[in-house]
Order: C-alpha cells, then structure tokens, then sequence
C-alpha cells in the first residue's frame, strides 16, 4: 500500500491516489488526524496503527509515503473551535513528523520539523547550500527543473539537469524543484523548493518508481 | 567579529555580551529592537558574504563573523510593534531574518546554535527517538487518538502523564479521574502520554564537551511551574555519572547543537531518563540559582579560548554578577 498525505484542498492528493491505484495508494488527510484509531509509541513503531481515508490501516502494511502536505495548518482543522485550531494543527504537525520519521519504509522526502516534505528553507538558505556543495549561485530566477530520484524533468541543458541533480543529491533529497538563473550552459541555483508537480504524469510515475524501489 | 543577535533585554545574551566585553573579544550585538531600522545585502558572488545595515549604514560583513551567539525573535513582530504601518520595514526584517539565518545554518565558526538544528525539539518525538538512538533513556510513550488505547497503555505502565507533542510550552500533567472522564476528547486529535517517572529533576547544560548539571527539587509536576502549583523549588549544582555525561555530549553532537539544556530525571532506583533537550537553553535560571559559570564559558567558546582553561578568579567575580543581574 502507498500513502499519499496532503491536505484535503490540495488536487494533487486525489490526483496520485487515482493514478497509483494499481499500488492500492491510499489517500490521507489531517482529517484522518481527528478520527479515532491512531496508535503510535515511538520505541515500537511496527506495531502501530495509522488511519487514511478513514478507515485503520497496520503500519506494517505501508510500503511508502508520499508527503505532499509541509504542515498541518489552520484551515486543515475547520472542525476544531477556531480559539483551539492553531495548538491543534501544530500538535498534528509534530506528530506527523515524529510518525513519518519512525516508519520503516521509503518516504519522500523524509520529514524535518520544521516541514514535513522536508527541509522548508529560504531562496537565501537554499543558496548557501547551493555554495556549500560548490555549485554557481543565480540572483534571477529562469528554469524550473525537478529532481526525481536520479532523473530530472524540465532541463533545457544537460547542464542544467546535472547543476539540479547535484543539489538534490548534496542535501539529500529524492524530491526537490530547483529554480535555476544564469546561462542556460552555465547555470546557478536561485532557489528550489519541495513541491512536487504531480500534475505532470511523467513525475507522478517516477515518485512511483521511487517508492516502490524498497531497498 | 562575534555576533549577539537578539534583544538586549534577553538575559543570556546580555550575560554573555558583558563576559565577552570583560574577555576583550569584539563583540557585535545585532539589537533586535532596531528590526524596522535593519536591512541586509546579499554578497555579489558568495552568499555568505552579505552585509547588514542600520539606517542605510554598513554596520557589519557576515564574512568577517568568527562565531555567533543566536537568541532572535521573529523581527516581523518586532516592526509590527515599532513600525506598524510601515510595509517596507517589513519587507526587509524578513530578509534580514532569512538572510541571517540562511548564513548562521552554513556559515565556518561556531554558531550556538545553527537554527537547522533547532527545530528537533518543534516535535518533541521526533527529538526524543533520536535521544533514544544515542544512549539516553526515553520515558514509554504512546500517541493516540484512541481511548482505548490510553486505557491499556495505562494498564502497562501505571501512572501516566501527558504533554504537548510540538513546542508549544504546555504543563505537564499527570492523567488523573478527571481527565480519564473526558479521556473521548482525544479523538479529534493525537495526544502524547508517556510513563510517569518519580524522581528528582537534573537539567544538563551541555557546550561542547563542558557539563554543567543542577539538581532541581520540588514535589511539583513540572517544575517550571511549581509557583502555580503552590510547591518550592530548590536547585544545587551536581557532578553526572561519567557515562551519563558521555551521552548527554552524545545526544547534543547527534542533534546538531553546541549548546543544549537536556532535560534529565533521575529515579529513585538510579535510571536516567531525558525527557527533552531545548536548543536554546534559558540558562540564567540556573546559573542564578547554582552560580554555575555557564555564561562565562559560552564567552569563551565564542571567544576561541578553551572553555576548559579553569577561570580566574576575576572570572569567577563577573560570573556571579552576570548570574544574578
């Protein structure tokens, strides 16, 4: 079973459970978070119980994650009393990201605190990384390229696919969109960020590829 | 150069910047107040060449910074407060955080602490698995959005408690009849619990490999909150066993961090458990209460200067002023 988690306002969650149907994906939502049945206890995480798409799932039973969900915000928890939504979105947030670290199976990308698809940072902080890995930096942004495992969609230059690939793979991350600038033959990262364009179907079945490929 | 970001008014940042100012370092607080006033540049070529000015001004090269003491507010709250019709200042106290803090995640030196490291305790779980992983016992923890549950984990593990899952500060509690009544109110969202451990409280401030352990003794829940509760609470500074020690160090280099406060309880039986590590530790509490020389330290850590070398007496002197002002 795959997993796909991400908010209940976000098209792409119905989008990729529709189109991994084959691999019974199954959709999960912060509203999943307020039904009855989760279990987790950090020390033995195989035994617990998740819940998607309202019903109980084993743990065990989950062979991937797909996270498209940064974080649990206020409008995820309507059902909640507006004076209680912020506490109660940032307690889900935290548990998932506790929960989706502990599971034993791949997760794209595994998640940080501070963002559940994984690192959450700034164009500034993605530049330094960038410098950090000896790659050019860009000031404009132009090409967008995502990063999908080892292949790479987007690139108008071999250069281009190899400069995205390079950051991916120096901040350890199977996902990542990177904004590149500068000379299509020679170019710099702007930014990147982690969202994951499922709307294109060729990346839709490489983040297949990548969950199912159990190492 | 040594950069103190923060508010003057904080209490770690200002016992630090005078230990730092008796040490003779050059030292330069980036003073949160001024946030509406702040703006920074980006280096041409290397970003961690940017720049920050006040009032148009260069005041300081990131490039020049051989270490960085971090204790920032969110600016944007700042200017809101100091400059609330003012969309421009908004504008650039968000570079500035974003470029301070992009730089202080990557940039040489020591930085207490690097902000990527600081988040693990945004998931108190996810911090405490890694804790477990390197040597630390963890209290028994379940999250639940199932009553039943609770009841069984309750049933393993007799007194449970229960506390927030992500770093909104929250009492900890112990779950009494009263909250096993409304126990249904967990089903619209995941609730920790963990085992109650008995014992005394020891907070661990860990920098680098220096220890600095004060025993804390109240009859209260949590601590930090004896006052509310009506209870007292003492505090003595404490030697660890050498092996707890070693895995509070432990537990401080796996989360990144160069300064930490780990949470410790010892049980009447002699196990230590960890309950928690705060990445930026509010030591002037217990440096007060202990006259532990922890902001001297820090001081010196900044400074380049081994924070093993024993103080001299002088030092000893601005420790306790710094401890108690």
């Amino acid at each position: 079973m795959l997993l796909v988690v991400a908010s209940e306002w976000d098209r792409r969650g119905p989008l990729l459970r529709k189109r991994w149907a084959s691999a019974d994906a199954r959709l999960m939502t912060p509203r999943d978070l307020q039904r009855a049945g989760w279990r987790h206890e950090p020390d033995r995480p195989s035994v617990g119980v998740a819940v998607a798409a309202g019903v109980a799932v084993g743990v065990g039973e989950i062979d991937g994650v797909c996270t498209l969900l940064p974080c649990v915000g206020e409008a995820d928890v309507v059902k909640i009393r507006p004076v209680d939504r912020a506490y109660v979105a940032s307690e889900m947030t935290a548990f998932l990201c506790a929960w989706l670290d502990a599971l034993d199976c791949p997760v794209t990308n595994p998640p940080t605190p501070s963002c559940l698809c994984g690192p959450a940072w700034s164009p500034e902080r993605w530049r330094c990384a960038a410098a950090a890995a000896g790659i050019p930096t860009a000031q404009e942004a132009g090409t967008v390229v995502s990063v999908v495992g080892d292949q790479v969609f987007g690139a108008e230059t071999a250069e281009q696919g190899e400069v995205a690939r390079t950051l991916a793979r120096a901040t350890d991350l199977s996902t990542l969109r990177v904004t590149l600038g500068g000379p299509r033959h020679a170019p710099g990262v702007a930014t990147a960020d982690l969202w994951l364009d499922a709307y294109d179907a060729r990346i839709a079945d490489a983040a297949r590829d990548l969950l199912e490929a159990r190492p | 150069m040594i950069l103190l970001w923060g508010l003057p008014a904080d209490r770690q940042l200002a016992a630090v910047g005078r230990r730092l100012q008796q040490l003779g370092a050059p030292a330069f607080l980036l003073d949160q107040t001024m946030a509406a006033r702040t703006s920074s540049r980006p280096g041409d070529v290397d970003p961690l060449d940017a720049r920050v000015l006040i009032d148009g001004v260069e005041v300081l090269s990131l490039a020049d910074v051989t270490a960085a003491y971090l204790r920032p507010h969110d600016s944007r709250q700042i200017v809101e407060r100091t400059a609330p019709r003012d969309p421009e200042a908004m504008m650039r106290a968000t570079e500035v955080d974003m470029t301070l803090l992009a730089w202080s995640d990557v940039a040489p030196g020591t930085i207490l602490n690097r902000p990527s490291a600081m988040t693990s305790n945004d998931s108190k779980p996810y911090q405490t698995a890694i804790v477990a992983r390197h040597g630390l016992r963890v209290p028994d923890t379940l999250i639940t959005t199932d009553p039943e549950a609770v009841r069984a984990f309750q049933a393993r593990h007799g007194e449970l408690i229960y506390k927030s899952i992500s770093s909104t500060r929250s009492v900890v509690s112990r779950l009494g009849p009263a909250q096993l009544a409304r126990l249904e109110a967990i089903t619209v969202c995941p609730t920790q619990f963990q085992q109650y451990v008995a014992g005394s409280d020891v907070r661990v401030h860990v920098l680098r490999d220096d220890i600095f352990a004060a025993e804390i003794q109240s009859e209260a829940d949590d601590y930090r909150y004896a006052t509310h509760t009506g209870h007292q609470v003492a505090m003595r500074s404490v030697t660890l066993p050498g092996e707890v020690a070693d895995r509070c160090r432990a537990v401080t280099r796996a989360l990144g961090l160069t300064f930490a406060g780990v949470d410790l309880r010892r049980s009447p039986e002699g196990e230590w458990y960890c309950f928690e590590v705060n990445p930026s530790p509010g030591f002037s509490y217990y440096e007060a209460h202990t006259q532990a020389a922890i902001s001297p330290a820090v001081a010196r850590l900044l400074a380049g200067r081994s924070a093993r070398t024993p103080l001299t007496a002088a030092e000893h002197r601005v420790a306790g002023q710094c401890a108690v002002s």
